[in-house]
């Protein structure tokens, strides 16, 4: 068995002296104002921020994403989005369960609630959508990244699968820096995932050339709620 | 036997890999000194990380056995392998008992260390590289050139070339598009495939969790979106706490790119959850030894398993940025590669590596968790000359007993150093080479000896007044 055989090699290779895990982390930078510092962080990697902590101004922040992306529709994580971020929402049709739907759409045509249909679960392959929204969980100040959960409405593939991807987050859910986002972090107790994005997808691996939009999203697009 | 000597004169003759190694290195280091300046206490975090590295070590046996018990209460399964052949039986097991067709995988420097994809191959399977940079090198059948920029070595003009003939893509050596025929086809990759493999940066130990680092969103659709994801790691990976990785993030992700975070960084906790929709529903960790204890039975040579894989060594040492990383022959390449591959494989598999250093000291300098390269270049050299000769040689033996006679008088010193000067300006102020023969003559073939100057510093601090 490897299993024991590395083991037992580790155990037996001895000790050069006995060195204690640091009890303290480094400093890491405090801001004044920590959703300001975050828009200046993920403007400066091609993201977008919108500010919608003003009552009611969600809606019309939404329609304005969509028309931006000349799109007509977008994709939800999922239900969880709409109560997270108090969204008035009707169904169009009658919802056996939102829960395991895989995600649902909105059209932008009315200013006091959003038409939701709901799409058929699982599937990935979404040529026609252009905008997805989910929900962060955090924001980090320090780096301007968002932090999404697979807690709160359950998709990994989201964020990265449809060309323009908006999140939003509650202006409560805002950290300093990583370290305090690490430091209270308990990964694997409520979810299976967790990703922090900071702008949208890129590469640089031809010729060190900054692309932006190779498998995830092109544009990223961050709004504060209140 | 890997050979470094035989790949030099190539690689130093091939102005395309001279023109995108200065490009691309001088780029990253700009970028790297930037965002570390930006850190004033830059030395602090790799104080920090080297101390909690080094203390991992020293209880790595404890840490993997945590993480082995958090990995499995998280719903994953974690296969142990002690070298190649049982990694790959692993992973060419999971992937034939679930009938696999497609693999996608994103990047991962062990699975190259261990012949993954050939292997793979032999069993049946579709395996595709999803990073562009790996996908171009595996379109072409090449191998990573570089630890982080594996297609370092490639122009546009040869990535156009290549997505022509190979995806059927209209002629363009635009980047952008370039980029986007790759992610058509990929996109279906990762729709169709049945495991996805990953590598891993971090470890968590108290949690159970992988850290994957990304700009693209290729690990993520490859961990997510096949029904299995194999993740594979070294057993150095395991970090005991949460809470630093804040620190190791800071260190690695603004050494490797010059970034201040990446687009993406995944924290993974085992497979999908009841309520979760989507997310692969079976989930393993293959923790791989592959001569790794054998490096940790050293004492002095275990911190080379503090490296995180930022590659920023490579970029800075003059060595690699003249010859490139294809030249060094194996997987690990530049200074942590000439360090950790003689380990891996012996000093006689690969006796030039440690030889491949200017040891200038630019590799420790730089690297975010201060590992001692050239202390362990040098002293890898020691072994393999112990290997190799049976003592030195006997001119060797004969030019030191001279030097040391020379050297010991002040007298004998004055003599020579007035004789060789004499003859040196003699011959050399002529333009005649005075060390044309050999063996002296290898060393006179590319580097000019400048002419001896009239007088020597002794000799001007006299003329102008100097007191003894």
């Amino acid at each position: 068995m490897s299993r024991e055989t590395i083991l037992a090699r580790l155990r037996s290779s001895g000790r050069s002296e006995s060195i204690d895990l640091p009890e303290t982390l480094p400093d890491f930078p405090a801001y004044d104002d920590p959703v300001e510092q975050f828009r200046v962080e993920i403007e400066r990697v091609g993201g977008v921020f919108l500010d919608a902590r003003r009552a009611d101004s969600l809606v019309e922040c939404l329609s304005g994403v969509l028309a931006q992306r000349g799109a007509e529709q977008f994709v939800w994580e999922g239900s969880a989005v709409f109560e997270r971020h108090q969204i008035p929402v009707r169904y169009l049709a009658e919802q056996a369960s939102t829960e395991h739907g895989f995600l649902t759409s909105m059209h932008a045509d009315s200013s006091v609630s959003l038409p939701i249909e709901v799409l058929p679960a699982g599937d990935l392959d979404l040529p026609a959508v252009q905008v997805s929204v989910s929900s962060a969980v955090c924001a980090i100040a320090e780096t301007g990244s968002i932090v999404e959960s697979t807690a709160v409405a359950g998709s990994r593939v989201l964020p990265i699968l449809v060309p323009h991807h908006v999140v939003l987050v509650s202006s409560s859910d805002f950290v300093q820096n990583s370290a305090e986002f690490f430091g209270q972090l308990e990964p694997g107790k409520r979810e299976s995932a967790q990703i922090l994005m900071t702008g949208p997808s890129r590469t640089a691996d031809i010729e060190k050339t900054l692309i932006i939009g190779v498998h995830g999203p092109q544009s990223l697009t961050v709004i504060v709620t209140g | 036997m890997i050979e470094i000597k035989p790949n030099i004169p190539g690689a130093l003759a091939n102005q395309q890999l001279q023109r995108n190694l200065k490009h691309t290195l001088t780029g990253s280091l700009e970028s790297r000194n930037a965002a570390v300046a930006a850190v004033p206490n830059w030395q602090d975090l790799r104080n920090h990380a080297r101390q909690v590295k080094l203390h991992t070590l020293e209880r790595l046996d404890l840490y993997l056995e945590r993480l082995e018990t958090k990995i499995e209460a998280n719903g994953g399964k974690v296969v142990w392998a002690e070298d190649t052949a049982a990694a790959v039986a692993a992973i060419v097991e999971i992937a034939r008992s679930r009938s696999a067709r497609k693999v996608v995988k994103s990047k991962s420097m062990l699975t190259e260390e261990i012949h993954l994809n050939p292997a793979l191959e032999d069993a049946g399977l579709d395996v595709v590289e999803t990073d562009l940079g790996e996908y171009i090198v595996q379109l072409c059948g090449e191998v990573p050139s570089h630890l982080v920029t594996p297609a370092l070595h490639k122009s546009k003009e040869e990535v156009a070339e290549l997505f022509i003939e190979k995806l059927g893509m209209t002629p363009t050596d635009d980047i952008g598009e370039l980029t986007q025929a790759a992610r058509r086809v990929l996109r279906q990759h990762f729709l169709s495939a049945d495991v996805g493999i990953s590598g891993v940066n971090f470890a968590v130990a108290e949690t159970g969790t992988l850290v994957v680092v990304e700009n693209e969103g290729n690990a993520r659709l490859s961990t997510s979106v096949p029904r299995t994801h194999i993740a594979i790691m070294g057993i150095e990976k395991v970090i005991p706490r949460v809470s630093d990785l804040a620190v190791f993030l800071k260190l690695l992700i603004r050494s490797a790119t010059g970034q201040k975070v990446t687009s993406y960084i995944n924290l993974i906790s085992g497979p999908r959850r009841a309520g979760e929709v989507d997310g692969p529903e079976e989930f393993y960790l293959i923790l791989v030894d592959n001569g790794r204890t054998k490096v940790h039975s050293d004492l002095h040579f275990r911190q080379s398993l503090a490296c995180i894989r930022c590659g920023i060594c490579l970029n800075v040492c003059p060595v690699f940025q003249k010859i490139g990383g294809h030249a060094y022959g194996s997987v690990y390449q530049g200074p942590i590669g000439s360090v950790l591959t003689p380990q891996f494989l012996s000093e006689s598999v690969a006796p030039q590596h440690p030889f491949a250093s200017s040891l200038c000291g630019a590799c420790k300098e730089i690297c975010p968790v201060k590992i001692e390269i050239p202390d362990l270049l040098l002293e890898l050299r020691q072994r393999v000359q112990e290997k190799t000769t049976k003592g030195r040689p006997f001119g060797e033996k004969a030019a030191m007993i001279v030097w040391a006679w020379m050297m010991t008088s002040p007298f004998r010193y004055k003599l020579a150093s007035w004789l060789v000067t004499r003859i040196a300006r003699r011959f050399i102020s002529k333009g005649k080479p005075l060390l044309n023969f050999p063996p002296l003559s290898a060393w006179q073939k590319k580097r000019d000896l400048p002419p001896i100057p009239a007088r020597s510093l002794k000799e001007l601090y006299r003329a102008r007044g100097g007191r003894k």
